[in-house]
């Protein structure tokens, strides 16, 4: 009896799995692979800053936002992307405990397409765990060299011979901070003095310090002083104060010199000031100017983000427009000769939009992104 | 070569913080700033960072009777940016256990509204621990200016002269009275 139900039961499974078998035959399982480079196009990263982790390079299409993906660094870093948008670079902490231990701090290089890291420089365990600031991290014009912003709080900048792979030099920068390299000629950069003066630094061809240089007074550290995200205009450095003050300066010589001073706030009500992070950028091809600007500034209301964006005309010296913005504390233009804008905000969030050049460089909305961390800085590529 | 390198280095930290230090004795409101932390530092509170404000010892809490310490409009947190200690298992003036006090910071000015005096306040990072997120975050930032001024920045990691370099929280201690 048992024997026979064994049949029934054997006869039953055959039934049911006979078409299924017939299914199988006809599947065929997925193969697991990575994908091996980013969508094509240009792109903008953003450095989403972390403090209790990895920090990364996030990379959106420009035209659709399109998430691209991520390229992975420490943490309390700074992100640099060379002008062709092919190489990103990245400076950062790490700790051997994440939040202590022996620390080391790490340039690395990727490869954008493959949003992969190939190459690294272990340097002094100096640079400064700050905030995303552009002038924390920068290259000489040509590539060679980067050089990274120390603060132990003594400030000084490691330089790095990027295709050699190490550090050539630490240039003590006493009192001053930020990073302006040469746009051109002989290896040099400029750094903000805490006397309101510029000291420009000298580089030799192999990376070594070569004396420096000092300007005449630039800007009253008191009663006007100026954010650190400066942007240039026409081989210019231009800098914002607190009060709205533009300074613009030369760098083409020993020493750094004012070639004028503009008020863009002159005439307007509201009392409207500078405020955030990377709150200025130039379009060259355009020839304007953004900046990011909040009402009612005083004492303490630097950091503010933008309640509108100010599109002007450093010729002109004039307001072509204001666009209200939905509080970006940093922001990344494109190239275009219709300025794209990618604002940063607090929440975080990155949002798009497109400028007018016919109704003045207007901003419009066309896009949001998520961002994480503390992402104040980015860059649009070609 | 390399501790010859390292010696050199030093040196060229010690030349930077004597020229800040000069810097900071010439230039207005930091002038009583270092007159304050001469007077601090005088007592015998060594080592002599530019902006050492360890003060050499642990305190014990300080009773807060002025205000809500646990909230970013807290008259002392003027010029604060981060995470409150006060809210993270520490206080007012003490770093939660476990953590390390910073050997650097920032200093704000706020104004007492209970008497409308003007203090000082060093902002110490506490650190060795990831960011205290469970309590409030605060960004306040009255007489803060940028690196080029680095005792009144409030944008870097305070715990970068300490051997934990991971940022916690953050307390707001009185260390003098400002004119």
């Amino acid at each position: 009896m048992v024997q026979l139900d064994k049949l029934a039961l054997c006869a039953v499974l055959a039934v049911v799995a006979a078409p299924a078998m017939a299914q199988q035959a006809d599947f065929k399982p997925e193969t697991l692979t990575v994908k091996e480079t980013i969508d094509p196009g240009p792109n903008v990263l953003v450095y989403q800053q972390e403090w209790k982790g990895a920090g990364s390079i996030a990379v959106f299409g420009k035209d659709d936002l399109a998430f691209k993906g991520l390229m992975a660094s420490g943490s309390m870093g700074q992100m640099l992307v060379s002008p062709d948008g092919k190489t990103a670079y990245s400076q950062s902490t790490f700790m051997k405990r994440i939040t202590y231990g022996d620390i080391e701090h790490v340039v690395q290089v990727y490869d954008v397409a493959k949003l992969t890291p190939v190459k690294e420089v272990s340097l002094p365990a100096k640079a400064a765990m700050t905030l995303g600031y552009q002038p924390m991290f920068q290259a000489s014009a040509d590539g060679k060299f980067l050089y990274v912003q120390n603060g132990t709080p003594a400030a000084s900048v490691t330089v790095v011979d990027v295709a050699k792979g190490s550090v050539t030099a630490e240039i003590p920068t006493p009192g001053c901070w930020g990073i302006y390299p040469s746009a051109a000629g002989a290896y040099k950069f400029s750094t903000i003095c805490g006397t309101g003066i510029f000291q420009t630094y000298a580089v030799t061809a192999d990376g070594a310090p070569a004396g420096k240089t000092d300007s005449a007074r630039i800007f009253d550290v008191n009663s006007d002083p100026i954010f650190i995200s400066g942007v240039r205009v026409g081989g210019d450095l231009l800098f914002a104060s607190f009060n709205g003050t533009l300074y613009r300066l030369s760098d083409a010589e020993a020493a750094v010199k004012t070639v004028e001073t503009i008020k863009i706030t002159d005439g307007v009500d509201g009392k409207w000031a500078p405020g955030g992070y990377a709150m200025m950028g130039y379009a060259e091809k355009a020839g304007v100017l953004f900046v990011a600007m909040h009402p009612d500034a005083g004492n303490g209301s630097h950091k503010n983000p933008a309640e509108e964006i100010w599109a002007y005309d450093l010729k002109a010296k004039k307001i072509l427009s204001r666009s209200a913005v939905e509080h970006v504390a940093s922001f990344a233009i494109s190239a275009d000769e219709a300025p794209v804008l990618f604002g940063l905000t607090e929440d975080p969030k990155m949002i798009r939009y497109t400028s007018d050049p016919k109704a003045g460089f207007a901003l419009t909305k066309t896009g949001e992104a998520k961002v994480t961390g503390f992402p104040f800085v980015a860059q649009v590529t070609p | 070569m390399i501790s010859l390198l390292d010696a050199l280095m030093e040196r060229l930290d010690r030349f930077a913080e004597r020229s800040a230090r000069t810097m900071a004795k010439t230039n207005g409101r930091r002038s009583f700033l270092a007159k304050t932390g001469a007077l601090v530092v005088g007592g015998g509170l060594l080592p002599l960072l530019p902006f050492d404000r360890t003060f050499g010892q642990a305190h014990a809490a300080t009773p807060v009777t002025d205000g809500d310490a646990v909230s970013c409009e807290y008259w002392r947190y003027c010029a604060l940016d981060g995470n409150l200690c006060s809210a993270c298992g520490g206080s007012l003036t003490q770093c939660p256990p476990g953590s390390e006090a910073s050997k650097v910071s920032w200093v704000g000015t706020c104004r007492n509204p209970n008497d409308n005096k003007d203090y000082l306040v060093s902002y110490n990072d506490c650190c060795g621990k990831p960011i205290c997120d469970n309590s409030p975050f605060c960004l306040k930032s009255v007489g803060e200016r940028p690196g080029y001024r680095m005792g009144l920045h409030n944008d870097i990691n305070w715990c970068m002269a300490n051997a934990s370099k991971g940022y916690h929280c953050t307390v707001a201690l009185l260390v003098g009275l400002a004119e």
